[in-house]
């Protein structure tokens, strides 16, 4: 197993362990409390150190920009459908106005949509065929 | 997805050159040695670069290292 797919399944496991900590939290404490799960993001900045990807080789970069790409577009849809799903929810109510609160989580949601996507894009491309002619 | 239209003697030409490993070729050629197991399974389709770094470090023309099937 490379280095860079090693480094996917750990911020894999990372983001897991973010969303579910953070879920958890939520439903037995309370979303105050719950934010601090968010602390765990530090463990994804060891991922360079314990996992040192050798990014001259133009094999590992197609995957890292693929999987760039797509953890990009899914982080950016997860922004849409979470900000139209908080919209619809909330136009209605009297009077109709959004929590504050709820701007960090939609952010720290994106970043954790982000990593899951990226990890496993490059889990999946790395035994997919590619071609370095069409990146 | 089928694989690219381009196959490769790399493993035949590694055996060739005093038992080559992986490794030793993918240092050679500044890649990661699971992109020359990529290339041997054909699962990879290298750049120009990278296809006349692998025949110059077997001192092959690309011809004999590289196939393209139409």
């Amino acid at each position: 197993m490379s280095n860079q797919q090693k480094s996917a399944w750990y911020t894999l496991a990372v983001g897991l362990l973010i969303a579910v900590t953070y879920l958890t939290l939520r439903m037995t404490v309370n979303g105050a409390v719950a934010t601090a799960a968010f602390a765990l993001f530090a463990l994804a900045a060891l991922t360079p150190s314990l996992f040192p990807i050798e990014s001259r080789d133009e094999r590992v970069r197609l995957i890292t920009h693929r999987a760039s790409l797509f953890g990009g577009v899914a982080s950016y849809l997860f922004v849409v459908a979470i900000c139209m799903l908080v919209w619809w929810s909330r136009f209605r109510a009297t009077p109709p106005t959004v929590d504050v609160n709820i701007l960090p989580i939609i952010a720290m949601g994106a970043c954790v949509t982000l990593m899951l996507v990226q990890s496993a894009t490059v889990l999946v491309l790395a035994n997919q065929p590619l071609d370095a002619s069409n990146p | 997805m089928s694989g690219p239209p381009i196959t490769n003697h790399i493993r035949r030409l590694r055996f060739e050159h005093d038992e080559m490993t992986q490794q030793d070729l993918a240092t050679r050629c500044d890649v990661t040695r699971q992109t020359i197991l990529a290339l041997e399974a054909n699962r990879y389709s290298p750049s120009l670069a990278l296809a006349f770094r692998i025949a110059q470090a077997f001192n092959k023309p690309l011809e004999e290292v590289f196939t393209w099937e139409s």
